[in-house]
């Protein structure tokens, strides 16, 4: 990439970058939220934007999460884009009566007579004790809902476009942002504005063995295991589902007819969750498999808060390895025991608490 | 009547070529407009046509009336499952609304939302929805965006009594306190919720003290004497309008007809007939033609008026009937 708007950035600069971006070129956007005039700024994701913009434009408030979606339509209704946001997703389960009855519906049930431009960014937390109610990845959830726009980029350019398309269109858009996404870099294009590629393809190789398919932060886990498969010259596919309401699956397609080995990565639960739903809709549109695919997702029980716990729950980067060796039939064994690290804490440089 | 502006019954009347009658007479033809309309469709109901649940106002009809005359184009209203009245009243399209109960594409939302649905944007009639407590958020939200604008103009939200078993509720009116958005809560309190009386929902208590609480103007009122509301919706309307603060009114109604459906229901058994007979002597209708002239109500000009209100229905029946069906 080449010119003066293009730059290094992490995941969270991209975020705030994006934002500052809607608030300065779009006089009747907003940010709101519980914390948004905070010192902690939502983990930074909406740093100074108060001092620069005001109480009019950054409003605190109160933990009415419901009440304050409904009012957020409103302001939508009458000419605003908010931008709504939650620092765990898991609080913002109290609006679902106003996200699931009013805003996902609100243009098609009036007859298209009314617009819902109302973006709502929903955090994940992950490790460091999160436990049952501060690390739950619903997006399966919203992507079951007709009416919303769902994204989960994992790049610092996916986010940073696709806030920037949300902030032009007329319907509710979601954001499932990964906690563990917030430090990780990488270079954005300040001037691609639209999201260039519903399914972004990560590694593509013609002699691929096994096709892997990724959302939001189970991105960088497959990557990881990417680069330990290459000094095995082995290699794999890797796509990643940015936007989860309107799956792109042909790059995936024409993927699997090579490899004829799928293997889903989610940081949601397995089960009747977003991996599933991929492999279905891969399944209708023909796809074959020459093994059964594998969806590694969460288990069927709540997140846990000991480290111990947790070690179990998430899948690693190893599991990802055993299933790539699974589907292949390739005779290697991983047996770096760093392979399996990663389950509490996104690197050494993390030292909590959120 | 307000002297101001041309008001939201007078958009009403003008649409139903009412003139020159005593303030009385138009808020007698203004509630029976209302009423004939909703008589219609239970008239019409049984036939099938309407593929839609239909939560019909009769009883109800003086309090979307006397807001109405102090109401004006720019404000705007949002309502719940109960809202034909509340989009009449401010100058719904009848033809959208018989079109939309009847699944047309003329109707107000292409047939898409039933008379749970409805809504007229030409008029400020934002929207209504079923959902307890749905809209009031909603327009707690457009409220906020008139002040953040430095726009003039009011919202009004209607509720039921049973919103005030919703939490929803409570944080809407603390964030409308909180920021002083210029919107008025009306709560129409039938003390019915489907078959539940409110004494069995709700805690003993003056219902004005729950405004008063959270910081907002609250005040009880008689639902079915159409002066009397007409005269608190005055005060309260140029209340929100010039202090560009809060307020939520109570009115005492009551529900003539079933929850849903166009029949009645005490045969369900389930109602106080004490209260039932002392409130059929005080339906809203018969309260205002006794404060009629008896120059005017005797006068052959008056069964002449309520005729050409039912043409006006009969012929926006038709029209809705003559048209298409909703398309994909």
């Amino acid at each position: 990439m080449t010119g003066a708007n293009i730059g290094s950035t992490t995941y969270v600069e991209a975020i705030l970058a994006a934002q500052t971006k809607i608030l300065m070129e779009k006089s009747n956007s907003l940010v709101l939220g519980i914390n948004v005039t905070s010192p902690s700024a939502i983990f930074g994701s909406v740093k100074g934007l108060y001092e620069e913009f005001g109480d009019k434009r950054v409003i605190e408030t109160p933990s009415s999460e419901n009440a304050v979606t409904g009012i957020a339509l409103g302001l939508a209704t009458s000419g605003h884009i908010p931008i709504l946001v939650h620092q765990r997703l898991d609080f913002a389960i109290l609006s679902l009566d106003m996200l699931i009855n009013q805003l996902a519906k609100w243009r098609f049930m009036y007859g298209d007579n009314l617009s819902a431009p109302v973006i709502v960014r929903m955090i994940v937390g992950r490790g460091w004790g999160q436990g049952p109610q501060h690390s739950q990845a619903l997006h399966n959830l919203f992507m079951h809902v007709p009416g919303f726009r769902v994204f989960s980029p994992s790049s610092p350019q996916d986010i940073y476009s696709s806030l920037l398309e949300a902030a032009t269109s007329c319907s509710p858009t979601i954001f499932i942002e990964h906690r563990w996404l917030y430090e990780t870099i990488g270079q954005i294009d300040h001037d691609q504005v639209t999201l260039p590629n519903l399914t972004r393809s990560h590694s593509v190789s013609k002699n691929s063995l096994v096709t892997i398919v990724t959302i939001s932060f189970s991105t960088l886990e497959v990557l990881r295991a990417k680069n330990i498969l290459e000094t095995k010259s082995v290699d794999i596919d890797v796509f990643e589902v940015v936007r989860l309401d309107k799956l792109d699956l042909d790059s995936i397609l024409q993927s699997v007819a090579k490899t004829g080995a799928l293997i889903i990565t989610d940081i949601g639960h397995e089960f009747a969750g977003a991996g599933s739903a991929i492999l279905a809709e891969l399944t209708k549109r023909g796809a074959k498999f020459k093994k059964p695919p594998v969806v590694l997702g969460l288990p069927n029980y709540p997140t846990p808060t000991s480290p111990s716990l947790a070690a179990s729950y998430y899948p690693s980067c190893l599991e990802i390895l055993q299933a790539v060796v699974q589907l292949s039939s390739i005779k290697i064994s991983f047996d770096d025991p760093d392979y399996g690290l990663m389950s509490d804490v996104p690197g050494n440089r993390f030292i909590g608490y959120y | 009547m307000s002297q101001i502006k041309f008001t939201s019954a007078d958009l009403v009347l003008k649409n139903l070529k009412i003139q020159d009658c005593s303030e009385e007479m138009k808020q007698y033809l203004l509630m029976y407009y209302v009423r004939e309309v909703e008589l219609k469709i239970a008239q019409e109901y049984p036939n099938g046509l309407m593929r839609t649940p239909v939560h019909l106002c009769v009883g109800h009809e003086a309090i979307p009336v006397g807001l109405s005359e102090h109401l004006i184009s720019e404000d705007k209203v949002l309502s719940n499952h109960r809202s034909h009245g509340h989009y009449l009243a401010k100058g719904g399209s009848l033809i959208s609304l018989f079109g939309e109960l009847l699944g047309r594409q003329i109707g107000c939302s292409k047939g898409r939302g039933g008379s749970q649905h409805l809504i007229d944007l030409s008029v400020n009639f934002i929207a209504s929805a079923p959902i307890l407590g749905g809209t009031v958020p909603i327009a707690a939200g457009i409220a906020f965006s008139h002040k953040l604008q430095g726009l003039g103009a009011i919202v009004v939200a209607y509720l039921g009594d049973a919103v005030l078993e919703e939490g929803v509720l409570f944080e809407t009116i603390s964030f409308a306190s909180l920021h002083s958005i210029p919107i008025l809560f009306v709560v129409e309190n039938n003390r019915l919720s489907v078959h539940t009386y409110l004494d069995k929902r709700q805690p003993k208590r003056r219902l004005k003290d729950i405004g008063s609480a959270f910081g907002l103007r609250a005040e009880e009122f008689d639902g079915n004497n159409v002066m009397e509301v007409s005269r608190a919706g005055e005060s309260h309307i140029n209340y929100v309008r010039k202090e560009r603060k809060p307020s939520i009114l109570f009115f005492e109604t009551f529900r003539r007809l079933e929850h849903v459906g166009p029949g009645e229901d005490f045969n369900l058994n389930f109602r106080d007939p004490v209260e039932v007979k002392d409130w059929l002597l005080r339906d809203p209708l018969e309260l205002a033609a006794q404060k009629l002239k008896k120059s005017e109500s005797q006068a052959m000009s008056f069964s002449n008026l309520k005729n050409q209100i039912d043409s006006y229905i009969e012929s926006s029946w038709q029209s809705a009937l003559a048209s298409e069906m909703a398309q994909q």
